[in-house]
């Protein structure tokens, strides 16, 4: 060969190795976890659908999210599981792949009851609208809401579903009682109850209820004749209540139940005496659970239980749906304070909170200490996040003084905003002492003994009591959901005074 | 042609090499994404760690066989609050070689812990492995693993798994008590279980509502339950009944039922109420705010427009055949008034008719944001029932410049 070609090839060898090597190179671990020392999810969470070819159909069960749009908790995220962004993102990456997906939720998307909880619910169902939620059943605090509230919900969307349950009456005609959903080359017929035992707990006129037996022996005739390749039963509902359900209905090749445990099964079950699959979704959205058919008869159908951990990264069409909840809740309270959320206060039984500069004018050490802590600085952390959460009861409740942290409701005297109630922002000397204002009254005046009594008091809520009541007052903030990592012995340095 | 052919030539070497290389180096699919797609089925896969391995031949290669017959126990029934429930597992080297356990995870932090002194386990010998469970939780059931790692090639996880059921000495069902939708002027009632599993005798001894400025509109009352209505494993139990009388203002209200009872262990139990009272008419739907009675739109950019959806709902038998006539708009410049169709519902107790509130594209600048200048722009929806009268929607919105 000529030199110049011989160059030339040298170049051509090297210049083709090179770029080869650069694309195949994977990932190091490394860049996985994307700051330094965040754990890395595969390692912490188990890899997922190892061994998996393309399913020709993908079911992904959902359920019992219980209000958490955002990983349980919302302190350490590299620690928690779910979200609404992460499942968003989840499931996107399916589709991408190609997957025929149909996501099915057994309902349960909020907890508690109020004004909040109204619009927790109309986005996290615009969230699983977004998500391309096929169907999604309801849960009990769901069906604790007014059905005007549900209404607006469903009314935006038609994947709601339930064979037993109609919005001001049984045959509103607001949800169909089951569905027949085509993906992946095959029919999947869905219908959705809630149990007896559940049904029980619902106390509200404005929702038309049937017993789940009675309601599926009017649905299943019908799911027959639909002649479907699978049939889907979204029970939810007790265990029990479930098993009796699919023995009496075989019809249904795979069941969802409710209110099991925190984590789902790692591998699946079917239920003793039926051909019927038992699924169990966990609770708070941390899990999906994803059954892949296949045309394959050795390994016709495959399960994965899916950790929705940081592997999946926030989608930024729910980080705009989690503004604008956000956003909801900064308009009601700006136009009518807390009022406008539907919380009323409550008098503490301790009396008024002062704030923790005026126990300063006394304790400046102790003041000087809290001062330098997080504690201190709590209201800030909230105005930092994305979105702002300072208008969120359920995160206000903790990071300011004078609310009821478990309960997310202000106490009469307690915080209401950056503007008025200044001195109450951070989780303050009251939040672990009770209030102070009775106390620092009684300082000022000259009754020894009322003094006498109000010290007593006021030290007892802290380190007069023993150490198991002095954590469980911790624990009512520092609790497993938000702050997964916390030990009284070691965060207590951190603020002994 | 010659030159072609070697240039050919020399790029698929490189390719070739490049591919071998870069295949070698991977080891588990990790992927730029977290999902392992095309790998191909595993037909001869590890077998399954609760079964003992075959035999190793001695001319096979030394190497450790972790076998665990149980990877799975059921603690049943365990009571909340208990600490340090633990179970002993067993993990036997059916190998030629020491196995080694290199460490562990959990999938709890805060409850559930693995402990195993032995990290060596010689061919032939079992190593223990103790999981404990604290319960402190709110469910009913609850399901942890702990992942023990092994230097076993063929197995290099076990995942042990602990289960059971959360009992409390004393379980109140509901936990917390909604009526959702109390009639202005009515009664209205609800009722909790309360469920004592380690007592027969459980009593209602006192009660005390919390908020004493509305504790006047509710009455509490308790029945024991007889014993053949009671679920498996409860030994006793009591129904609280709690009727909320006429009285309570229109929108949301909340109490606290603290419960005194019979139970040493459990003396006392809180219970919170809540719910809403409503009148003859409601209005739902997005923007709808129910406390203070408008439509909070906001604002609205000219060239978009908004519209929003909501559900004027009549309750009472008087409603039937309710119509509603045209609606009166004090700025019919930008504001759209539409009905749907009234439907009848709950044999005629109640007439739900959709109605639409449109801000249409290319409307004015306006500002109803409310405020002295700028007040609550105002629809009048007539009707035909003197009970209902005029329904009356107030709309806070802006029409403002792209």
């Amino acid at each position: 060969m000529k030199k110049p070609l011989r160059t030339l090839a040298v170049v051509c060898f090297a210049g083709v190795c090179l770029a080869g090597y650069e694309a195949a190179r994977p990932a190091p671990r490394a860049e996985r976890a994307s700051a330094p020392n965040r754990p890395d999810p595969v390692e912490q969470n188990g890899p997922i659908f190892e061994g998996w070819p393309k399913p020709k159909l993908a079911l992904v069960f959902t359920g019992e999210q219980l209000g958490y749009i955002e990983p349980c908790g919302c302190a350490g995220l590299e620690n928690q599981k779910g979200g609404l962004r992460r499942r968003a993102t989840f499931l996107k990456q399916l589709r991408k792949q190609g997957w025929p997906v149909v996501a099915l939720d057994n309902g349960g998307l909020i907890r508690r009851f109020g004004r909040q909880q109204e619009i927790k619910y109309r986005r996290t169902a615009e969230g699983l609208k977004l998500m391309g939620y096929k169907a999604v059943g309801f849960g009990t605090a769901d069906l604790k809401l007014p059905a005007g509230a549900l209404l607006s919900a469903v009314a935006e969307a038609d994947m709601f579903v339930s064979a037993n349950m109609g919005l001001f009456e049984l045959d509103s005609g607001d949800t169909p009682r089951f569905k027949v959903i085509e993906a992946g080359g095959m029919k999947i017929g869905v219908t959705a109850v809630i149990g007896d035992r559940f049904r029980k707990q619902v106390t509200n006129e404005e929702i038309g209820f049937m017993p789940a037996k009675e309601a599926l022996a009017q649905v299943v005739p019908d799911l027959k004749k639909a002649k479907c390749d699978l049939n889907v039963l979204l029970a939810h509902a007790t265990l029990e209540e479930t098993t009796a359900l699919a023995k009496q209905f075989p019809i249904f090749n795979i069941a969802v139940m409710a209110h099991g445990a925190d984590e789902p099964p790692h591998e699946p079950q079917k239920i003793a005496g039926t051909k019927t699959l038992l699924i169990e979704v966990g609770h708070k959205g941390m899990y999906a659970i994803v059954l892949g058919f296949f045309d394959d008869p050795r390994t016709p159908m495959r399960y994965q239980r899916v950790p929705l951990d940081h592997r999946f990264a926030d989608a930024p069409e729910i980080d705009e749906l989690m503004v604008a909840y956000q956003g909801e809740l900064k308009d009601l309270e700006d136009q009518n304070g807390w009022e406008g959320l539907g919380l009323k206060r409550a008098p503490h039984a301790g009396g008024k909170f002062s704030g923790s500069k005026s126990c300063a004018d006394c304790h400046d050490q102790e003041y000087a200490i809290w001062k330098k802590t997080p504690h201190a600085s709590a209201t800030d952390t909230l105005t930092h996040v994305k979105p702002p959460r300072q208008f969120d009861p359920e995160c206000i409740s903790c990071h300011v003084t004078g609310w009821e942290p478990e309960k997310f409701f202000p106490y009469e005297t307690g915080y209401d905003s950056l503007k008025k109630t200044p001195g109450l922002a951070g989780s303050g000397c009251e939040n672990c002492h009770g209030p102070g204002a009775a106390h620092v009254k009684a300082e000022e005046g000259s009754d020894k003994a009322l003094q006498k009594r109000l010290r007593e008091v006021l030290h007892q809520t802290a380190a007069g009591a023993g150490k198991e009541a002095q954590r469980e007052a911790c624990q009512r903030c520092h609790d497993v959901d938000n702050s997964l990592k916390f030990d009284f012995d070691t965060y207590w340095q951190k603020i002994a005074h | 042609m010659k030159t072609f052919l070697t240039m050919t030539a020399v790029v698929a070497l490189g390719v070739a090499i490049t591919t071998a290389v870069s295949l070698a180096r991977m080891g588990t699919p990790m992927a730029l994404s977290p999902l392992s797609l095309d790998l191909p089925a595993e037909p001869d896969a590890a077998p399954p760690i609760s079964q003992p391995g075959p035999a190793i031949a001695a001319d096979a290669g030394a190497k450790p066989l972790a076998v665990a017959e149980e990877t799975e126990y059921d603690f049943g029934n365990l009571r909340n609050k208990t600490m340090d429930n633990r179970h002993t597992f067993q993990i036997r080297n059916d190998g030629a070689a020491p196995l080694k356990l290199t460490g562990s995870r959990v999938s709890c932090d805060k409850c559930t812990f693995v402990d195993f002194p032995q990290t060596v386990i010689q061919p032939g010998q079992t190593g223990e492995v103790v999981v404990r469970w604290n319960v402190d939780t709110f469910e009913d059931h609850f399901r942890q693993s702990a992942t023990i790692k092994t230097d076993d090639p063929d197995h290099e996880e076990i995942r042990l798994v602990i289960s059971g059921k959360v009992v409390r000495p004393l379980q109140a069902e509901p936990a917390n008590l909604v009526l959702s939708n109390v009639q202005v002027g009515k009664e209205a009632q609800g009722k909790v279980r309360l469920r004592a599993y380690f007592s027969d005798h459980l009593e209602v001894v006192g009660h005390t509502l919390t908020e004493a400025a509305t504790a006047q509109y509710f009455d509490v009352a308790s029945a024991p339950v007889h014993k053949d209505e009671l679920s498996p494993g409860v030994e006793s139990a009591v129904d609280v009944t709690v009727t909320v009388k006429p009285g309570l203002p229109v929108g949301s209200f909340s109490q606290t039922l603290e419960i005194e009872t019979s139970l040493a262990d459990e003396p006392k139990l809180s219970i919170p109420l809540s719910g809403n009272v409503s009148g003859a008419v409601t209005i739902a739907g997005k923007d709808w705010d129910r406390d203070y009675n408008y439509l909070a739109i906001g604002h609205v950019k000219q060239s978009e427009g908004a519209k929003r959806d909501l559900y004027i709902l009549a309750h009472g038998a008087e409603m039937k055949g309710l119509e509603f006539e045209p609606a009166e708009i004090d700025d019919p410049s930008a504001l759209k008034v539409t009905y749907g169709k009234p439907k009848e519902m709950k044999e005629g107790t109640l007439v739900r008719m959709p109605v639409t509130i449109e801000v249409p594209p290319q409307s004015p600048l306006v500002n109803h944001m409310g405020g002295k200048e700028a007040r609550l722009a105002q629809v009048v929806i007539p009707t035909n029932k003197s009970a209902l009268g005029r329904v009356q929607v107030r709309v806070k919105f802006a029409v403002i410049a792209d």
